[in-house]
């Protein structure tokens, strides 16, 4: 097939010599399947990269999410051009910051200002810390693996950290209200917040929608023991409505934070609240260096642009489903079943009755390397780039790599 | 608990049931053995015990004690099994079997052979043509030590307490070195298990998760520190397949071994 991978790998030799676990984070080689997916990247253009052995890819990962128009959009890319000619890193913040500030609060429902930092991490940990100010309180509630963020009090590891980072933060089970009343009866006037995503992604199960008016109840217990509602919209973001997803799953947050997409991978993320919790806000010190560069701003203006004028949020959810229909119908003809559950957008997919996901890794190492970029472990994600062909392309990939799948058995071990 | 304390259960509970494994496979252990039915016994005071039974041409290990042995040694602290076992000066007590200076013989001879397993150099275990075995044998260490920390290392504990039923397989690509098998139960600690041709039909069930070492160098690189795991997952030199949240409990568990066994 002619997917080579050596100078991906020479370059992780390389870095593993200098950087800690050679790439780390979420981005480094454990959670793919060495051998198979690329380490490095060489160029992407719309919906496909090329690694730095030449292999092309159609993308379904699209930097964790944060393209969504595709990659190296010229108007967003020129826009960001444009803010940066002229100088950025400045002291002092240009007009751009106020500019998207204020658009984003009247475009985010039920939000009356904007703080911007770089990474989600950033905004979520400074939303915990304004609820925590504007409640008096210590604790948060947080879904069981769900991802908030790689900051002490929200990161899934545990090396470099104190008991103390985590006393205050407490799981509760997704859909699971029992779990949210144990929590309030036991930390009752204690709570100062629940921090939830639109609904559950975690990483190695299915995604799982808020069932039986399970975050509208959570809202309304918030309202009545008198603790926020964080709404962690980083991954869902703009690819369910450009108002927040909060407004198509239906639930009201008093913050709300955004980020990966909005720029189209520009850095920046931003978090949004009510006016409830101004005050609150304006009493919590935070700054970072970079916080104010107003080039991924522009970037921002320019990709909520496109993504309104083109209806992007429905083109997504199209050429998703597109997809979902293509792998259903691969897996039928090959007498696999599949489930495939969270937005047409973003879908996380597995094979029924592969626990262990053995077969999951080896089909989408197998499409990985006929040129269909499949993360075994995550969701993924379609951009407005995807088009029709790219799917029909993709399940066509998709059916050599199930079949490749099927034959190597029922454990297959790439 | 005190990291002394920590490591004299990793000593006695981790390092010395691979005895057994020497006693099957090494030459010199075999002989030591052969026609000898002797029981030892190791009491730590405020700490681990553990008990070696050969029985004339095989050796087994227990955790629990039995009374009469052929031998029974009192290590006074957990300080002093550490010391001993960690290539430091210190005596146990004989408290049974003084009299028996054979079987005291046939302890330093396994015990000796096990210490050449598992800190010989790369050139003297070619030299001994028994490089794979000592790999294989070196990897149980780190395997049985990753289960033990599950019952005595708090976070350990917990890490297990809160991790997904299975088993994990470790093992070579060319089957070098034979395998280890950690089990996490539903609950309770890890327990770490040899797999060879007697293994039961339960250990046998295929793993939910499968470690694989390309070769049994990779292996001792990784193990000795000398290598980079993060490298040698990164460059598919070892290959992990299979029920990921149990894979990244194992790891994070695997890195704190370290800290207590050199």
């Amino acid at each position: 097939m002619g997917h080579r991978l050596a100078a991906s790998d020479a370059l992780f030799a390389r870095a593993a010599q200098v950087v800690p676990r050679g790439i780390y984070g979420t981005r480094g080689p454990l959670l793919v399947v060495p051998g198979s997916y690329p380490l490095f990247v060489r160029n992407g253009r719309g919906a496909r990269f090329w690694d730095v052995d030449g292999n092309e890819y159609i993308d379904y990962m699209c930097g964790f999410g944060s393209i969504i128009l595709g990659y190296a959009d010229a108007e967003v890319d020129a826009a960001s051009r444009e803010a940066e000619a002229s100088g950025f890193s400045f002291s002092q913040p240009t007009e751009h910051f106020v500019a998207l500030a204020e658009r984003l609060s009247q475009q985010i429902d039920g939000m009356a200002w904007a703080l911007f930092t770089k990474n989600g991490s950033d905004a979520t940990t400074y939303a915990v810390q304004v609820a925590r100010a504007a409640t008096g309180r210590r604790k948060v509630l947080c879904a069981r693996d769900a991802y908030h963020g790689s900051y002490p009090w929200s990161t899934p590891g545990d090396a470099g950290l104190l008991p103390e980072d985590t006393a205050h933060i407490h799981d509760f089970v997704w859909n699971h209200l029992g779990s949210v009343q144990r929590l309030i009866e036991q930390h009752r006037g204690d709570i100062a917040a629940a921090v939830v995503t639109p609904y559950h992604h975690p990483a190695f199960d299915d995604s799982e929608l808020s069932a039986n008016g399970f975050l509208q109840e959570l809202c309304r217990l918030a309202r009545a023991e008198g603790f926020l509602i964080v709404s962690d919209d980083i991954r869902v973001g703009f690819r369910a409505s450009l108002r927040g997803a909060h407004t198509v799953f239906d639930y009201q947050p008093d913050l709300v934070c955004l980020s990966k997409a909005i720029a189209n991978g520009y850095p920046l993320a931003v978090c949004l609240g009510s006016e409830e919790v101004r005050r609150a806000a304006s009493s919590v010190f935070t700054t970072g260096t970079f916080w104010m560069h107003h080039g991924p701003m522009a970037a921002a203006h320019a990709c909520m642009d496109r993504l309104a004028a083109s209806d992007g949020v429905a083109q997504m959810a199209a050429r998703g489903q597109q997809l979902i229909d293509g792998l259903q119908q691969v897996a039928t003809r090959h007498g696999q079943r599949l489930t495939i559950t969270g937005l047409p957008a973003m879908p996380k997919v597995r094979f029924v009755a592969d626990r262990d996901m053995f077969r999951l890794q080896a089909f989408c190492a197998a499409a990985t390397r006929r040129g269909a970029y499949f993360h075994p472990h995550h969701n993924w994600f379609v951009t407005t780039a995807h088009s029709e062909e790219d799917v029909q392309r993709t399940v066509e990939i998709a059916d050599a790599a199930m079949a490749e799948t099927v034959a190597a058995g029922d454990r297959p071990f790439a | 608990m005190n990291a002394d304390l920590i490591k004299s259960y990793l000593y006695l509970h981790a390092v010395l049931p691979q005895l057994t494994t020497i006693a099957a496979r090494d030459e010199q252990a075999r002989a030591a053995i052969d026609g000898r039915a002797a029981s030892i016994q190791l009491r730590t005071v405020r700490g681990p015990r553990a008990r070696l039974h050969a029985n004339g041409s095989g050796l087994s290990f227990a955790r629990e004690l039995r009374p009469l042995p052929s031998l029974g040694l009192l290590l006074p602290s957990p300080a002093v099994a550490v010391r001993m076992f960690g290539g430091g000066r210190a005596t146990p007590l004989p408290w049974w079997g003084l009299w028996r200076p054979g079987i005291i013989g046939l302890l330093r001879v396994l015990t000796g052979r096990l210490a050449f397993y598992l800190t010989a150099s790369k050139e003297e275990l070619e030299r001994a043509a028994c490089f794979d075995a000592a790999v294989g044998l070196r990897l149980a260490v780190m395997v049985y030590a990753i289960a033990v920390l599950t019952e005595h290392l708090p976070e350990a504990r917990q890490a297990a307490a809160d991790a997904p039923e299975g088993v994990a397989e470790f093992r070579f690509a060319d089957g070098s070195a034979g395998s280890v098998r950690l089990s996490c139960p539903r609950e309770g600690p890890m327990r770490a298990f040899l797999v060879d041709g007697g293994v039961t039909e339960s250990q046998a069930a295929p793993a939910n998760l499968i470690v694989e070492f390309q070769d049994t160098r990779t292996a001792l690189g990784v193990l000795s520190g000398e290598w980079d795991i993060w490298l040698a997952i990164g460059q598919a030199q070892i290959k992990i397949r299979g029920h990921f949240p149990l894979a990244q409990t194992i790891l994070r568990i695997m890195g704190r071994v370290g800290q207590f066994l050199g």
